[in-house]
């Protein structure tokens, strides 16, 4: 996307409360350094009103310029703001609208009609049409992180994205990510995959576990200590977390699913 | 310019003190000048270990804090002429004492003697910062047991974020134990870790006997311990090593797992 040619005429980025907690409307054709002062130019106002709170993010006219979520999730950081979901608004793309149905949030009509409880700054760009969030266009927002292990203990490891971890992920460590965590490796720390997503994965070459966390649902390593040689998979289905042996491809029911 | 050492684990009472003293005394033996410090403020017990608590006059705050010279605040060895030790205070605590002190102090030292051997407290807070800041490498004691792997792994993960390449060594080990599957090897434990190994202190009766008379155990010369504390102090002085016994076999291991002072 030519950013300099862009005609910008809505704001590049709004931060309003709502019914369900803070809400951040990302214009996806502003450019980069415009989203990021106007976030901060807001945040700045009131820092210890927002602090703490969690926030949604709901990019509009997506996908956003690489790099751009990673300089939101600093700032949020900063600010001490929790990211609990990236939502794209993906109307200028069809195909994908159309194509990936299966994973639209449930609540996304909720998302599009926010109360507004703190003054909104600037006018409220119309929503459009029927929102849909696409989990594809959050993944070609920021590229995965690749992590040169061990992670040993005590580290955090935070990424909007996915996650290659190349060695181990040991105990008392945590991977936490937006997208799917691959572990090339032992994991026997924690991992959380598809934070804020209703789906993701976790795949490891030994799945040891201390615990699993997949979007809002956890698993706990089992009491058993019999030690699996094989690479394994965990993702969610529904109500649970499901570990299988890896065999070289993704289970049916979760690559349909993504 | 020598080169400053410091030994530490994140956990406590697995060894770091023995460790500290027997290595200084073994590179001592070797021909070394060494000077061992005893970075754990407050609770001071490396001169106990080596017997010269009752030489004590001036400490490592005074030193840092110009009310004497580093020079005077050394004690030197009773049996050994180029074995110094330089105590810790006993009524100060942690924070007397910032990181850029210690580096100063460890540079000082380190034009004088062939090592700086600085003994760490237990724990990742102050005291640690203070006495991993002025060295150039770090020796991770671990014993086989999970709790102390899991502090020593987050260790590992600290000196790595501070630029000191760490290598291990794996004391207590119980070769009857580790035969009966009851404790850790240790090859499970540089498995976890990932690092290189220095060597493997075997569980000995005689370390706590002597340490308790204030006579590190290398100068007794004859246990298991003893003899691989003195293996350990020529690699780290990159002596010749021959490769004998388990230790060496596990060593090799090591190697063949690629396991090296790699970055967190």
């Amino acid at each position: 996307m030519d950013l300099s040619n862009a005609v910008v005429d809505e704001p590049p980025a709004i931060l309003r409360g709502t019914a369900r907690g803070l809400e951040l409307i990302v214009n996806g054709r502003a450019p980069v350094d415009a989203i990021t002062s106007a976030i901060e130019a807001r945040l700045g106002e009131a820092p210890a009103f927002f602090r703490g709170n969690d926030v949604r993010i709901a990019v509009d006219d997506g996908p956003l310029a690489t790099g751009c979520l990673g300089k939101i999730d600093e700032l949020a950081a900063r600010y001490d703001l929790r990211i609990t979901e990236v939502a794209a608004h993906a109307a200028p793309k069809p195909n994908l609208a159309a194509g990936s149905a299966p994973s639209i949030v449930e609540d996304a009509t909720a998302a599009a009609i926010p109360e507004p409880i703190a003054p909104v700054s600037a006018p409220v760009a119309a929503p459009p049409a029927p929102p849909v969030i696409v989990q594809e266009v959050v993944e070609q927002l920021v590229g995965p992180r690749l992590v040169i292990g061990p992670v040993r203990s005590g580290v955090i490891l935070d990424h909007v994205g996915h996650v290659i971890v190349f060695g181990d992920v040991n105990p008392g460590a945590e991977v936490r990510a937006t997208g799917n965590i691959v572990v090339l490796g032992r994991l026997r720390g924690t991992a959380h995959a598809g934070i804020g997503a209703p789906m993701g994965f976790i795949l490891a070459l030994r799945l040891e576990p201390q615990q699993l966390r997949i979007g809002r649902q956890v698993a706990r390593a089992g009491d058993s200590d019999t030690p699996d040689h094989d690479a394994e998979i965990a993702y969610a289905t529904g109500e649970q977390i499901v570990v299988e042996r890896y065999q070289g491809r993704l289970p049916k029911n979760l690559a349909a699913s993504l | 310019m020598g080169r400053a050492i410091v030994i530490t684990s994140g956990k406590g009472g697995v060894g770091k003190t023995t460790t500290t003293a027997n290595l200084g005394t073994a590179l001592a033996q070797l021909g070394h000048s060494v000077v061992l410090v005893d970075a754990d403020i407050g609770l001071r017990n490396l001169d106990v270990v080596m017997g010269l608590e009752n030489r004590i006059v001036f400490h490592v705050v005074d030193a840092i804090r110009g009310k004497c010279t580093v020079q005077k605040a050394l004690i030197k060895d009773r049996r050994l002429d180029n074995l110094w030790l330089l105590p810790a205070s006993q009524t100060d605590d942690k924070d007397a004492v910032t990181p850029d002190d210690m580096k100063s102090l460890v540079m000082e030292l380190k034009h004088s003697y062939d090592f700086v051997l600085i003994d760490c407290p237990a724990g990742i807070e102050q005291g640690f910062k203070n006495a991993i800041a002025g060295a150039d490498e770090a020796v991770v004691v671990a014993t086989p047991e999970v709790s102390s792997i899991r502090d020593a792994d987050r260790v590992v993960g600290l000196l790595a974020a501070a630029d000191v390449p760490a290598r291990l060594i794996v004391n207590r080990i119980s070769p009857q134990l580790v035969k009966r599957g009851d404790m850790l090897s240790q090859a499970d434990v540089i498995e976890i870790l990932a690092l290189e190994l220095l060597g493997g202190i075997p569980l000995d009766d005689q370390v706590i006997a002597t340490t308790n008379k204030g006579v590190p155990a290398v100068l007794e010369g004859k246990s298991m311990a003893a003899r691989e504390f003195v293996r350990i102090a020529k690699l780290l002085a990159g002596h010749e090593v021959e490769a004998k016994e388990s230790v060496g076999f596990f060593t090799r291991i090591g190697r063949a797992l690629g396991l090296s002072a790699s970055p967190a």
